[in-house]
């Protein structure tokens, strides 16, 4: 069965091909297929099938490192700026909150919730207007965080509500349920 | 999708400011007296904490910072143009003066953006008390700054 068009942007062939597609130009560095499929939860196959896809009509281009074939957006995409752009909104957020928080000792979690949440987990309505991301810290605050989330919002020009929450608030579980997530560690 | 910020110099005044007539002195009459209402809301602030009321003093330490930043544009001749998005031209000012640097000029915005997130429930947007530490702080330093930028009032000379 086809993976569901994603609700937040519904111009994309499916929701995995956004996701492999948010990844690939969001993501840190370069990735292979096993790391696509990885960071997305998308069986390997499905990401080899729409990297191959993608390939074709010249949205990425892959190169043979070693044993591993990286993927990469294509340098000279003419529409790739827009195409970036378009990503951010529709998922691309979500591996640029994991390489802004992903080296932070002192954040246990992150993840997407509200509106945002909603829609990229499939919930119609009208499209969200900004992103809100809880945080979940005992040490950090909102203040600590100000320059992270100025550079988030400058690089993807979308609207972004920190929410800095301590690992014991009760709202957590509610609003986790909800939620898209980010950065899950695992206590040690 | 949002405009790219922190907005220029000559694009706060071109897009978001008009310039005020009146003589240097008439400036920094009005840039003194907008100053005397940011110290005011400072006090408010304060008064609003030792009551525990956390989010009148979050809109109050927004309030005094904006007003200190709205004095030196008063000084400079201009006002900020009341439409939408001119909390952000203020902060955006602040930082196209130098009266902030990049890391004040975030933390200030985040101030802004806390002031403006009412459609929240209170219960997650309440700042804990060491973030509410840190934004009083940061508008003391504002204060401190803008007070410096001001020209000191002339008093005439005692009477022989």
């Amino acid at each position: 069965m086809a993976e569901p068009v994603a609700a937040l942007l519904p111009m994309f062939r499916s929701k995995h091909q956004m996701q492999i597609l948010a990844e690939v130009f969001w993501g840190a560095g370069s990735s292979t297929g096993a790391d696509l499929a990885r960071r997305t939860g998308i069986p390997q196959q499905t990401v080899a099938r729409e990297v191959t896809r993608l390939e074709q009509a010249g949205v990425v281009v892959t190169e043979q490192v070693g044993t591993a074939k990286t993927i990469h957006p294509a340098p000279e995409l003419p529409y790739g700026l827009v195409l970036r752009q378009l990503l951010a909104y529709a998922g691309g957020v979500i591996p640029m909150l994991a390489q802004a928080f992903g080296d932070n000792p002192a954040i246990d979690e992150v993840f997407i919730f509200g509106s945002w949440a909603a829609r990229y987990r499939g919930e119609p309505g009208p499209p969200p207007n900004d992103v809100d991301v809880a945080v979940v810290s005992d040490s950090l605050t909102r203040f600590d965080l100000a320059e992270v989330r100025l550079d988030l919002e400058n690089e993807s020009k979308l609207s972004i509500n920190l929410f800095v929450f301590e690992a014991d608030n009760e709202r957590l579980p509610e609003l986790r349920a909800a939620g898209v997530p980010v950065i899950e560690r695992v206590p040690a | 999708m949002r405009a790219g910020r922190p907005a220029t110099l000559d694009e706060l005044r071109r897009d978001r400011m008009h310039q005020v007539a009146g003589s240097a002195r008439d400036r920094a009459k009005a840039a003194r007296a907008t100053f005397a209402q940011a110290r005011d809301f400072r006090r408010a602030a304060a008064g609003n904490l030792t009551e525990g009321l956390v989010l009148p003093a979050v809109s109050a330490l927004h309030e005094s910072a904006r007003l200190a930043v709205t004095a030196l544009a008063a000084l400079d001749g201009y006002r900020f143009s009341n439409s939408a998005g001119a909390h952000e031209a203020v902060v955006d000012y602040a930082f196209a003066i130098e009266l902030v640097d990049r890391r004040q000029y975030a933390q200030l915005d985040q101030l802004r953006d806390l002031r403006h997130q009412d459609n929240y429930p209170e219960d997650l947007i309440a700042p804990s008390p060491r973030e509410i530490e840190q934004y009083s702080e940061l508008v003391d330093t504002i204060l401190g700054l803008a007070e410096k930028k001001l020209p000191t009032r002339r008093v005439p000379p005692p009477p022989n």
